[in-house]
């Protein structure tokens, strides 16, 4: 059943901006992520007029994009394979200048393997808790906090070298 | 929480939406949904008939089953009427064939060897 214009109006602008971010957080692709957003926020409109509250309906978002990012990655076989050598070269600022650092950690993050990728985008990037997330991605929570602590473990092996030794201090 | 994570938080909250996604996912939605909406006419008024179709049929069937069932029992009363009926007219002829039975055996012994 469809939801009526005005309030997907509003739910658009509510979330669609949660919604690019997981996107674009795991593809790193502004097309990408954007197709992503349109498709969840379509689906929705066509067939999300059941979803009952404000929570559930956040919910639903986010474990709609983060399945149809999964499905786009595979059908598509585009899975962002990030060498070390590939990244941007900002040998001696990093440490001072925060956006090239976030940028780089946000490449960091995308060169993690698919699942451990979605957990650490949705712990960090959307707040959500090791239960929201085991809920979002149909795994049990102690699964979800063992990806968390292999991606972690992962991110600080791999963190010196690409975000230089002034940064390593500070990890 | 560390400075690696308070890090990690911040970067993956930078990437903003374009300003105008909304309006592109609004647009989509405003051509999506007629032409959907016609694509699955058909099909729902199709499936409406065939619903109908299907149960009118199984409410035939049923009331047919159910005269059936009613007649049935019907003529099954009215057997089971007759024989009582039946039963009762006989039974004067029955006590009477009894009675005569009695007579027959109560011969006497004398007159037989006669």
């Amino acid at each position: 059943m469809a939801i009526p214009r005005e309030d997907f109006e509003s739910i658009v602008h509510a979330h669609q901006a949660m919604l690019y971010r997981i996107a674009f957080n795991f593809f790193r692709n502004a097309h990408i992520a954007e197709e992503v957003v349109q498709d969840v926020l379509l689906q929705l409109y066509e067939n999300g007029a059941g979803i009952g509250s404000r929570a559930h309906l956040a919910a639903w978002l986010r474990r709609a994009a983060t399945h149809r990012c999964i499905d786009i990655l595979r059908r598509r076989s585009t899975q962002i394979e990030m060498q070390v050598d590939e990244m941007p070269d900002v040998a001696e600022e990093t440490a001072e200048s925060d956006p090239l650092l976030y940028e780089r950690l946000r490449v960091l993050v995308a060169s993690l393997p698919e699942v451990q990728r979605l957990v650490v985008i949705l712990r960090y990037g959307e707040d959500m808790n090791s239960d929201e997330i085991a809920a979002a991605l149909d795994m049990p929570s102690s699964t979800v906090r063992s990806h968390l602590h292999r991606a972690l473990a992962l991110l600080r092996e791999k963190a010196p070298q690409i975000l230089g030794e002034g940064i390593h201090e500070s990890i | 929480m560390s400075q690696f994570e308070d890090n990690l938080r911040n970067a993956l909250r930078e990437p903003e939406a374009p300003a105008d996604l909304a309006q592109r996912v609004l647009a989509r939605a405003s051509q999506g949904r007629p032409r959907q909406s016609r694509l699955r006419q058909p099909l729902r008024i199709a499936a409406a008939i065939g619903v109908t179709a299907a149960l009118g049929a199984t409410g035939f069937h049923y009331e047919r089953r159910r005269e059936e069932r009613i007649a049935n029992e019907h003529a099954r009363d009215q057997v089971v009427k007759a024989f009582r009926l039946a039963e009762q007219q006989l039974k004067p002829f029955r006590k009477q064939l009894e009675t005569m039975q009695t007579i027959t055996i109560s011969i006497p012994k004398g007159e037989n060897q006669k």
